[in-house]
């Protein structure tokens, strides 16, 4: 009736005392691609894991393609791929051998070629899999999570340990799967993968999602910068859509109207005739969401009225 | 690009059903011992000859070559299954290899069922080895009711696998194996039949130790093989099965034992830090 493939609503989930994921809640739709942004610990690879059926909710409402992870584990299994954030193979096995005891586990597998011309490990087929490299392994494991041409994939870091170029090709891999439809759940640490491949993302921190939308509308929703060096003349101007901080010997104004402040610095500074060594002034970038939403304290506290010079 | 979209519950297809699943576990297994030839030795090979040199002074002997060979099978089973099962669940755990298998079709007891199997099936093969090779070469007597020391081998086996499951929680490596089931070994070998002799125990004694899992395992390859019981008294097929069954009891008993131990401490994860 609709399109919503991945739903959550409310998710916890505890490994003994300490609760991992505090209430989590996404709407993903079909064919989206949608990232999962936030540290170590900010409780990604637990909400994956919950999702693809590994873990059960301590609570909240899990929902992939309508159906529950866990109990209806034998209906979705077919329907899903996962890549999981650390491999597993054995490792005398071959590739080739790898991908063929795989297939049999598939339902209407890709051929054992195809794929392996995939993830551009062709020649690499005779290879044992404890030979590969770190980004040949994680080629492998997508292989792997793809052999059934899923409707839903999941992707834990799929690029950690792999080189720019393998890095690239990936993206590509799963650029060409959403073109096909499928709907792909993605964690990652790295900004640029988002922002390169994700339709929207959520931030993820102590297991609380602090930001989620397009990340243009993520980024939209935190303030730019202007950064230059401490002047000679310390009695810096207040900028009226600004918050002001100085750390060491760089003055950093967050605000909300880029060009109104930049104007009124640059004409404060002619006036008293100040030169702003290191100037610069910019939007904010998904790595500021990143430092501010992931690091700070207290995300959800408006930043209008902080002035801090820590 | 043609892609087919399932809506309705999974197709019937071949890779949905557990025993094409185990099938595929097992060659997986089969491909590991093929590759590596220095732990094929270890847990076929060796066993195996050891096994024969064991029986081979027993020719022409029926009741004493009989009762040495149910004792080297006790051995065999605790080793073979046992000891490398615990070790085969600890890697495929420490590999992330079970973890990688739940995301997939196969059940949580299909996979433990499969990566059991290529072990279970080496068990068998050793132990049809062994009969042949006493028969054949010793000259021993064939077996009277096969099924019974079938069911022997196989619930033997089962009690083994579920105990390993249990014990590879707690082994990190196949190094640490040789300590973990130590103490589980020497509880399931210290049986009347199996490294303790038959008929010398003081009878309270005897009566309680053949209560460990290889006192009825022997018992009954003992029963089936020659149709009689340990006092010589010939059984019919009846009085066979009628004898074998408090044995086969004790040995359910054994193994729902094991799959509770199982159930509540068998990892798919390595432990984390």
């Amino acid at each position: 009736m609709d399109d919503v493939v991945i739903d959550v609503a409310g998710l916890r989930h505890s490994y003994g005392k300490f609760e991992a994921v505090r209430g989590v809640s996404l709407r993903i739709h079909r064919g989206e691609l949608f990232a999962l942004l936030g540290t170590n610990g900010a409780g990604k690879t637990t909400t994956i894991e919950v999702l693809e059926g590994l873990q059960a909710a301590t609570a909240g409402r899990v929902r992939v393609l309508g159906l529950d992870p866990v109990r209806d584990r034998t209906t979705l299994r077919p329907r899903t791929g996962v890549m999981l954030q650390h491999g597993g193979f054995t490792g005398s096995l071959t590739v080739r051998e790898t991908v063929e005891v795989w297939r049999r586990l598939t339902v209407a597998p890709r051929p054992a070629r195809e794929v392996l011309a995939l993830v551009d490990l062709a020649d690499r087929a005779a290879v044992a899999v404890d030979q590969l490299s770190g980004g040949e392994g994680r080629r492998l494991e997508l292989a792997l999570a793809v052999l059934g041409r899923p409707e839903v994939l999941f992707l834990d870091e799929p690029t950690t340990g792999m080189d720019p170029a393998s890095r690239r090709r990936t993206w590509d891999i799963v650029r060409e799967l959403q073109r096909a439809g499928t709907t792909v759940l993605l964690t990652t640490h790295y900004l640029e993968e988002a922002e390169v491949l994700a339709d929207r993302v959520a931030v993820l921190r102590g297991g609380h999602v602090v930001a989620t939308g397009t990340p243009a509308d993520v980024v939209a929703a935190l303030p730019a910068r202007i950064t230059f060096r401490l002047p000679a003349d310390p009695a810096l101007p207040d900028l009226p859509h600004a918050t002001r901080s100085v750390r060491g010997d760089r003055v950093d104004y967050q605000t909300r109207d880029l060009q109104d402040d930049l104007t009124r610095l640059l004409s404060w500074a002619a006036d008293r005739q100040v030169r702003l060594a290191g100037l610069s002034a910019r939007p904010a970038t998904l790595e500021d969401v990143f430092l501010d939403l992931a690091a700070d304290q207290q995300p959800r506290v408006p930043q209008q009225e902080r002035e801090t010079t820590r | 690009m043609s892609r087919t979209t399932m809506t309705g519950p999974a197709t019937r297809d071949r890779a949905t059903r557990p025993t094409w699943q185990i099938l595929a576990l097992l060659r997986m297994e089969l491909l590991v011992l093929r590759h590596n030839w220095t732990a094929t030795a270890m847990s076929v090979v060796t066993p195996l000859l050891v096994a024969i040199l064991l029986t081979s002074g027993y020719g022409g002997q029926p009741v004493p070559g009989v009762r040495r060979v149910a004792t080297v099978s006790a051995v065999l089973l605790t080793f073979v299954v046992h000891h490398h099962l615990t070790t085969v669940y600890a890697a495929r755990r420490q590999e992330m290899v079970l973890k990688r298998l739940r995301t997939g079709l196969p059940g949580d007891r299909t996979i433990l069922l499969g990566t059991a199997s290529g072990t279970v099936l080496t068990f068998l093969g050793q132990a049809l080895v062994l009969v042949l090779y006493a028969v054949v070469v010793l000259d021993l007597p064939a077996p009277v009711n096969p099924v019974i020391m079938l069911v022997a081998l196989l619930l033997g086996a089962a009690v083994m696998a579920a105990y390993s499951a249990a014990l590879s929680a707690v082994t990190r490596s196949s190094e640490a194996a040789m300590l973990t089931t130590l103490p589980s070994m020497v509880v399931f070998l210290a049986a009347p039949g199996a490294l303790l002799p038959l008929d010398t125990l003081p009878p309270a004694l005897d009566r309680i130790l053949w209560f460990l899992p290889m006192g009825p395992f022997t018992e009954l390859l003992r029963v089936g093989w020659l149709g009689r019981d340990d006092q010589g008294a010939g059984l019919s097929l009846g009085a066979s099965v009628w004898a074998a069954l408090p044995s086969v009891g004790v040995l359910v008993a054994w193994l729902v034992l094991g799959l509770l131990a199982a159930r509540r401490w068998f990892r798919w994860e390595p432990r984390n830090g």
